[in-house]
């Protein structure tokens, strides 16, 4: 049995839940887009009220107590308060995607400023990306999602060796382990627990191996097309533009550091891995770093009089377009590193700004938010929810130990419990 | 709501005292009153965070969506990191699953441990019929992560072999050999080392198939680059290079723990059992002999070989003969196998396509019909398979050191 790279391939999770055409993927962006800003509107709807009916009741109380509340302080929260009824402005999918575009350039400046692995920080902002397309930059700080993923990209890519939260978290300005820690079941969740990202790196690394021994004359694959390897080489030198196997090797070693800059940013901060596969990526950046070669490179795979050719090269072509309209792009990308990314377009420049006012209250403290899912809080007099299934469970646990003491009790369903969400059942 | 055990007429379980469920009854009519009145206002309730509209985002959704495919069964066993159920498809309840509900540790200051983020992460990309499947991962609202497995109620295979009342012959010994090694040749095809491959990590499906489990050590080998920890495998299990400290390897410390594991399935008891770590090169030593630099290029080099064994004096590997006493159930070409897996040079050990291009396969008795292979009985093999699936890593049960797994040391590299 012969396994292909595509087979290989299509059982990954990335095939399966992380790649889209570009219609299913707005459509995604669309309807996350709308639940959050029906969200966003309702909670801070509910923020302002609860507000309102704080400051009136201050006012009101105020005179009784006399000296000891500070007065200002009370009417002060309340005339900042927006007025109700006046409507949040939400940001627009469009915005949504500006705004997590500029997270993940921070994001990748923060790989930089941590001096991590490339693959690391490649795998920080795909999941970053990926978690985006299911929750929005208006529910989730873009800030804090990217300092948990990074730990998360940690752990998968150096396993033990990643160090502890903590000492993560001393690494980052104003991060406590908790910072870190919190926001990791929300991010998990919406990675549909799937840790694999296919990165191209290996692959380009793959491509420019094979290039050195097809200019060396020594390339030896199955599939030349009647091609001698010597043929090939006087192709590959012509299409280098070089006369000397040696210039061809070092003009070659340019190439694939140019595509991989291509790859370690353009590749990370646009859709492409959402639209196309590892190998079309790779591909494309070798396009943009070499076009002649690249082609000739393609043709030993799949003669160019294959029916299949157009729409490959058309695929590639098309990621490529999608490459180098990023701005990071540029015919010189080594000499530029970051610097593109330290204006923001216009655009972007609004949509962070509108942000500011339309972030769900709820959700901006994500440690209090995981704490209350985590331990018993009681909050406005209700008991969190969890800890009435915690409690429940509990209890079960202490009736089926009883029960093997004691034996099972004389009854009805009584103590059956009930269906609730998805926890755990005695079989009917 | 389930009736309260303070005021159920029964006694209190043993080891549980009466105060507590006092309290715990008292909170209980308090959420039940809050439960009842209804909610006073829109501001109170989305105010409340984790509350029912704090963050029901699409990605809840989903997970809700995935959550109710499935219920919850009898609990099957439970252990420190995780409790395993039975359950079933919602939908179709004579569709049986397994689900490992891991624990939250609240001393794991690190987040999700790293053993069930690798078992997901692995289980995920890889799919093939001897390795068990991971069918759905979803969380509950107490953000304890579920992963749904496949229901594998044949037990272990280290039962099987254990189990002297259950008898089997060589060509049942080499369908379970063959399964195995397909396995494995999948997962190196996918670039993913097991690095626990031992004869309790291989259930028995109710087809009879063998089905390799526990992923908590996985890692990818595609980089070459990358150091790796010398410190994995379970001992009777771990293959020579790691005894010497290796850090760069592949696929060939897998290899060798399948020989371990036919070779213990083929004479029914531990083949290369030791009581230390110390110890085990001197029982490998025993049977395979010191290897020397002709031997094995580049075994000088290994970092503890000179403590380890410089000095030791020269051994001769024990006979053709002595593995013919040992293992007549496999035959010669079984134990050309297990002697090609167990090579001490990893460069010259049998790969998992090798293995599976031998000889042996092909020649007489031809491997059982899986619909014949002996198993053990229904109630005790899905119980095994909770006390299997529970087990998380760095878990060592006590009383079972003769087979103690992984150690929890997080300052080596994995």
């Amino acid at each position: 049995m012969r396994v292909t790279e595509d087979d290989l391939y299509r059982q990954s999770t990335q095939y399966k839940h992380w790649s889209f055409t570009p219609s299913r993927l707005s459509e995604l962006r669309q309807k996350t887009n709308a639940h959050a800003a029906a969200q966003v509107k309702l909670h801070i709807a509910g923020d302002r009220a609860e507000r309102a009916k704080r400051a009136t009741r201050e006012a009101s109380s105020a005179p009784e107590s006399g000296a000891d509340t500070p007065n200002g302080n009370g009417t002060g929260t309340g005339a900042n308060t927006p007025t109700p009824g006046g409507d949040v402005d939400c940001l627009t999918m469009d915005e949504e995607k500006m705004v997590v575009d500029k997270f993940c350039e921070t994001a990748m400046k923060l790989g930089d400023f941590l001096k991590l692995q490339p693959d690391v920080t490649a795998t920080a902002i795909q999941f970053m990306r990926r978690f985006y397309l299911y929750n929005s930059p208006m529910t989730y700080d873009g800030n804090k999602i990217a300092k948990t993923a990074f730990f998360l990209a940690l752990k998968l890519e150096l396993g033990t060796r990643a160090g502890s939260a903590s000492d993560f978290a001393s690494r980052l300005p104003k991060t406590s382990r908790d910072d870190i820690v919190a926001p990791e079941y929300t991010i998990v969740q919406a990675l549909r627990f799937n840790f694999e990202v296919r990165h191209p790196f290996r692959g380009l690394k793959g491509v420019h191996l094979e290039l050195e021994d097809l200019v060396r004359g020594t390339y030896a694959a199955p599939a030349q097309h009647g091609r001698t390897p010597e043929a090939l080489q006087a192709a590959a030198l012509q299409a280098l533009e070089v006369s000397s196997p040696d210039d061809a090797v070092l003009k070659l070693g340019n190439i694939y550091a140019h595509a991989k800059d291509i790859l370690a940013m353009a590749a990370q901060l646009t859709d492409a891995y959402f639209l196309y596969t590892p190998s079309q990526i790779l591909l494309a950046a070798h396009l943009l770093a070499a076009p002649a070669i690249t082609e000739l490179y393609l043709t030993t795979k799949v003669p160019a009089s294959a029916p299949a050719y157009p729409q490959i090269i058309g695929t590639i072509k098309s990621c490529t377009d999608l490459l180098s309209g990023h701005r990071s792009y540029s015919k010189n990308p080594v000499a530029e590193k970051l610097a593109w990314a330290d204006t923001d377009p216009p655009a972007t420049k609004k949509a962070m700004k509108k942000l500011k006012s339309c972030k769900d209250p709820l959700t901006q403290d994500l440690v209090a938010l995981n704490a209350g899912k985590k331990r018993d809080v009681v909050r406005d007099g209700s008991l969190e929810e969890s800890k009435a299934k915690r409690r429940k469970l509990n209890r079960e646990r202490a009736e089926q130990e009883s029960d093997a003491f004691w034996g099972p009790e004389l009854r009805g369903g009584s103590a059956q419990p009930q269906r609730d969400g998805s926890e755990p059942k005695k079989e009917g | 709501m389930g009736m309260s055990p303070a005021v159920s007429p029964r006694p209190n379980p043993p080891g549980s005292s009466a105060p507590v469920n006092a309290a715990k009854a008292k909170s209980l009519v308090h959420l039940v009153h809050n439960k009842t009145a209804p909610s006073p206002s829109l501001a109170s309730a989305a105010t409340t965070p984790g509350g029912p509209d704090a963050d029901e985002g699409l990605a809840e959704e989903m997970n809700d969506k995935v959550a109710n495919q499935f219920a919850f069964g009898p609990r099957l066993g439970e252990g420190t990191y995780a409790t395993v159920f039975r359950g079933h498809y919602r939908d179709d309840p004579s569709k049986l699953v397994a689900i490992k509900k891991m624990k939250k540790n609240a001393e794991w200051q690190d987040g999700i441990n790293l053993d069930s983020l690798r078992e997901m992460k692995y289980l995920a990309e890889l799919h093939h019929p001897y390795l068990i499947e991971l069918i759905a991962v979803f969380t509950t609202k107490d953000e304890n992560i579920n992963l749904v497995l496949e229901h594998l109620p044949g037990g272990e295979l280290q039962d099987l072999w254990q189990d002297k009342t259950i008898a089997y012959g060589g060509a049942d010994v080499k369908a379970w050999a063959n399964m195995l090694c397909q396995a494995v040749w999948w997962l190196h095809e996918n670039f993913v080392l097991h690095r626990d491959i031992k004869s309790n990590n291989i259930i028995i499906a109710a087809d009879n198939s063998l089905k390799l489990a526990d992923f908590g050590l996985a890692r990818t080998f595609a980089n070459p680059e990358a150091d790796m920890t010398y410190n994995v495998i379970t001992r009777f299990y771990r293959p020579p290079e790691l005894f010497l400290g290796s850090t760069h390897y592949g696929g060939c410390v897998d290899m060798w723990s399948v020989g371990c594991v036919i070779a213990e399935v083929a004479i029914r008891e531990f083949f290369l059992p030791s009581a230390t770590d110390l110890a085990h090169l001197g029982v490998i030593t025993e049977v395979f002999g010191v290897p020397t630099e002709q031997d094995w290029p580049g075994l000088s080099k290994l970092r503890f070989w000179k403590e380890q064994m410089e000095g030791l004096p020269p051994k001769r590997p024990q006979p053709l003969s002595w593995w013919k006493q040992r293992m007549p159930l496999i035959g010669d070409a079984g134990i050309d196998l297990v002697r090609g897996l167990l090579t001490m040079d990893p460069s010259k050990r049998l790969s998992a396509r090798q293995a599976l291009d031998h000889h042996y396969w092909t020649s007489l008795p031809r491997p059982q019909r899986k619909e014949l292979l002996p198993k053990k009985g229904g109630k005790e093999g899905e119980k095994a398979m909770g006390e299997q699936l529970k087990r998380v890593g760095g878990e060592i049960e006590s009383g079972r050191t003769d087979k103690v797994a992984r150690k929890l040391d997080f300052g080596a590299a994995r």
